[in-house]
């Protein structure tokens, strides 16, 4: 009787175990099911969704950086990592290490006006198509997009 | 002497039992109750999930579980404390056949006593106009299934126990675990563990109990799995692939021949007679 | 032999496409050749487009008339105002970027009418300019999963458009106002997309006897304000997270005599202002309502909740369940009207205790409805205090 009981207390250690350790990986959109935890709608514009992984191992995506932004102001859990993708490939990248655009005439998802890319040369790409936006680290997106939130709130 | 001899006789003699009277009665009133009231349809020509399917199939997963592991577990019990299955020992006959013949006796019984229910109630309902034929065959089917799947425990725990009380105790014991119990721990499980690993548990849980079993294939049968929402997306689309019912029909029926197993073992080593 | 019948199929397919081309007509010098005020009668044949008109006319097709574009861009752009485009059929934009089978740049008094717009990334791509009408129109996108299909109508930073009559599916959006002021939505059918109607930084719009069925959503409507919906219909918009109607961050909303049946969840109101929910038949859905979030003056009075297998859902500060004079029939409403004046005498509790716990464990989900779960849902409500509770509704009516 007791192996029984051992097999189960190891299937639950195994359980849990799993996400804990392991880096946080960014999880793929599927665009049937996934929208916003925000603002609630549908992300279709895959290439301008965002993620925040949580510690617990829940993801929370978002369809522009700026509804991540707004999350991440009032986030009661604690978090793992937080991803943004190049606009042009898709690629997946750590908030911290991407590089933004800002310009209110961007279109993004929610009129956010920040796009992210995956380093300096990438963003210059999309602007010779787009037209000129200033360069931004993540923690002046952050600064930009709050100020912003709280006066559209 | 074969299985089918002894199916024949305990058909007879569960048919002439008054626990299975009684059940027929409560289930056709409960049937007609629910099918009546909680079953008119707010707007014709919808057949997905309604409060009328959610109703009648927790009506379905509360009793026929109860219902067979009683009646089930304390008509081997019974049989036992009598002398019969003694007596049975004695004939030229294999413990599987024994196991076989009860199993189909007292299933056909059952089924019997559920057909009354259902037919009554359906004839009942006829007089208003208002039967809903897809729905009584789908609960009629899922009541049936769950009758030969909690058949097979029933068996095992009236060849384990000692006597009719001791069947009763442990009959209500396992279906307050299957029906109610299971549900909880999972789901405090499933608070506990990391959010990456939720939906392998909730996966694997729905193999592990019947009730389970029945109860999201049900709904999946329905073709509305979206009803369990977004963030078991993954199992429900894979569910709902001819894998998953594969897997639905595989399970079903080691639940059916495991507990028999078990009873086959226990009988075989003649421990409990 | 089947070798054969492949060739035999191989070389027809082949010619197919060069015989279209070369039945088909450039259109553009017809319209260079026109001059302003001139209806141009198109025969039952194929154009070539793209086109670009740029002075007031009137193109009007008949049964059999094409205009195909080159899968590029827009189809037909047009420039001017008092334009009319009647009858025709219109196919081939681009796909990719916001190409669409009708472009309006800043012009006004546009009639678009009883055409056919399929394999177009948008239908009609409204840009500016006002007093258009679009109606009688058949519109369908690409063959394409959702996400990557345009709006059957995006209006863009418009004003006084009417929409009416119109059959929209297989599309992103069937209307999509984004920044439009005064618009009439009317008499259109949506299925098969994502949001029948979407709203985003508009206001004073109405929507109503529309019927929107099979959607992701009937209505999405976000940060906008004056909007007027009655008398629509929203039914089976049962995808996973399929709403009636979301009413998100909006202001002035006035939602009556509606009818939400069989849809997930029927009607969500989160984070909203001003909010009247009056009249309306909400049956049949997996959840009646919800709401979540900073809710101000929301009143929910009036209505006919009738089969829905949760009937409220409500996280959130409380909602106003009704008016102060009347409630809603609750279909699972057990108690008398003892002075026989409609009303029932003991308050309705709506909130089903669950509410919380999903919001933070959305998988719980998976026991919607399952033994366990109505246990604890009946067991908790026995023992809940209705002067605690905080979702009542005071005036439940009685039928």
């Amino acid at each position: 009787m007791y192996r029984k009981w051992l097999v189960a207390i190891l299937a639950v250690s195994i359980l849990s175990g799993c996400g804990k350790n392991a880096a946080f990986e960014p999880v793929d959109i599927n665009t049937d099911i996934d929208v916003c935890d925000v603002c609630n709608m549908s992300i279709t514009a895959v290439n301008y969704a965002t993620e925040v992984i949580m510690k617990d191992g829940s993801v929370e995506k978002f369809d522009d950086i700026g509804c991540m932004v707004d999350f991440m102001g009032g986030a009661t859990k604690e978090t793992g990592a937080l991803f943004v993708r190049d606009a042009n490939t898709g690629e997946w990248i750590e908030a911290q290490k991407a590089s933004y655009l800002l310009n209110d005439d961007y279109w993004t998802p929610m009129m956010y006006g920040v796009i992210s890319f995956k380093d300096d040369a990438s963003a210059e790409l999309f602007s010779t198509d787009n037209g000129e936006g200033s360069k931004l680290t993540f923690d002046e997106v952050v600064e930009h997009l709050g100020e912003k939130g709280s006066s559209k709130h | 002497m074969t299985s089918w001899t002894i199916a024949k006789q305990e058909f007879k003699l569960a048919l002439r039992s008054r626990w299975l009277i009684l059940m027929a009665v409560l289930f056709t009133l409960l049937s007609v109750i629910l099918l009546f009231f909680g079953g008119q349809p707010v707007v014709d020509g919808f057949d997905g999930f309604t409060r009328q399917t959610a109703s009648l199939l927790n009506l379905s997963l509360f009793l026929m579980p109860l219902l067979t592991l009683l009646v089930g577990g304390m008509l081997i019990a019974g049989e036992k404390e009598d002398g019969q299955l003694v007596l049975y020992m004695t004939y030229p006959i294999t413990e599987r056949a024994i196991i076989f013949g009860k199993y189909i006796g007292i299933g056909l019984s059952l089924l019997t006593v559920l057909f009354i229910g259902y037919g009554t109630s359906t004839i009942i309902l006829l007089f208003f106009g208002t039967v809903q034929w897809s729905i009584t065959i789908l609960f009629f089917l899922i009541s049936a299934l769950l009758i030969l799947l909690f058949l097979s425990i029933a068996l095992s725990i009236g060849f384990f126990v000692s006597g009719r009380l001791q069947a009763l105790g442990m009959g209500l014991l396992f279906w307050a675990f299957f029906v109610l119990l299971y549900e909880f721990i999972v789901m405090a499980l499933s608070m506990v563990i990391s959010a990456k690993s939720v939906l392998l548990l909730l996966t694997i849980s729905v193999f592990l109990n019947p009730v389970e079993l029945i109860r999201v294939f049900t709904i999946l049968f329905l073709g509305s799995g979206t009803v369990f929402g977004p963030s078991i997306y993954d199992f429900t689309i894979w569910a709902s692939s001819w894998v998953g019912a594969t897997m639905f029909g595989v399970t079903a029926l080691v639940w059916i021949l495991c507990p028999l197993g078990i009873a086959h073992w226990i009988l075989r080593g003649g421990r409990r007679i | 032999m089947w070798v054969f019948l492949f060739l035999v199929m191989a070389f027809c397919f082949s010619f197919q496409e060069p015989v279209f081309a070369e039945e088909a007509t450039p259109l553009q010098p017809l319209i260079d050749g026109a001059s302003a005020g001139d209806i141009i009668n198109l025969e039952n044949k194929t154009y070539n487009g793209p086109i670009r008109i740029d002075k007031p006319l009137t193109l009007q097709g008949e049964e059999g008339t094409v205009i195909e574009g080159d899968r590029k861009g827009d189809v037909i752009t047009v420039e001017a105002n008092d334009v009319t485009i009647r009858s025709v059929k219109i196919n081939q934009s681009g796909l990719g970027k916001q190409h669409a089978g009708i472009i309006l740049k800043k012009v006004e008094r546009v009639t678009i009418e009883s055409n056919t717009l399929e394999q177009v990334q948008n239908g009609i791509f409204v840009r500016g300019g006002r007093q258009h009408t679009i109606r009688d129109n058949t519109f369908s996108s690409y063959d394409e999963h959702f996400a990557k299909r345009g709006n059957a109508v995006h209006l863009l930073a418009t004003k006084n458009n009417v929409i009416e009559n119109n059959k929209m599916n297989h599309v992103q959006d069937g209307v999509y106002l984004d920044d439009a002021t005064d618009t009439i939505i009317q008499n259109n059918r949506v299925t098969d997309s994502r949001y029948a109607l979407h709203f985003m930084f508009s206001r004073e719009a109405i929507a109503q006897d529309n019927q929107f069925t099979n959607n992701m959503n009937g209505i999405m409507a976000m940060n906008s304000e004056d909007i007027r919906i009655v008398d629509n219909l929203f039914e089976r918009n049962l995808n996973y997270r399929g709403f009636g109607v979301l009413i998100y961050e909006m202001k002035n909303v006035d939602f009556e005599g509606n009818q939400l049946l069989y849809n997930h969840t029927g009607l969500e109101i989160q984070s909203s202002e001003n909010v009247i929910v009056k009249n309306n038949v909400v049956a049949g859905n997996y959840i009646g309502l919800a709401s979540k979030g900073l809710n101000k003056q929301v009143v929910f009075s009036g209505n006919d909740m009738a089969g829905n297998i949760i009937q409220a859902k409500l996280a959130g500060n409380p909602i106003a369940l009704d008016d102060g004079l009347l409630g809603n029939y609750w279909d699972d409403y057990r108690s008398y009207d003892l002075t026989g004046n409609g009303i029932g005498e003991v308050p309705y509790e709506a909130s089903s205790s669950t509410s919380d716990l999903l919001q933070s464990h959305p998988h719980l989900q998976f026991y919607f409805e399952s033994p366990a779960m109505t246990i604890w849902q009946s067991v908790e409500k026995m023992f809940s205090n209705l002067k605690d509770a905080v979702n009542i509704d005071r005036f439940p009516i009685v039928k």
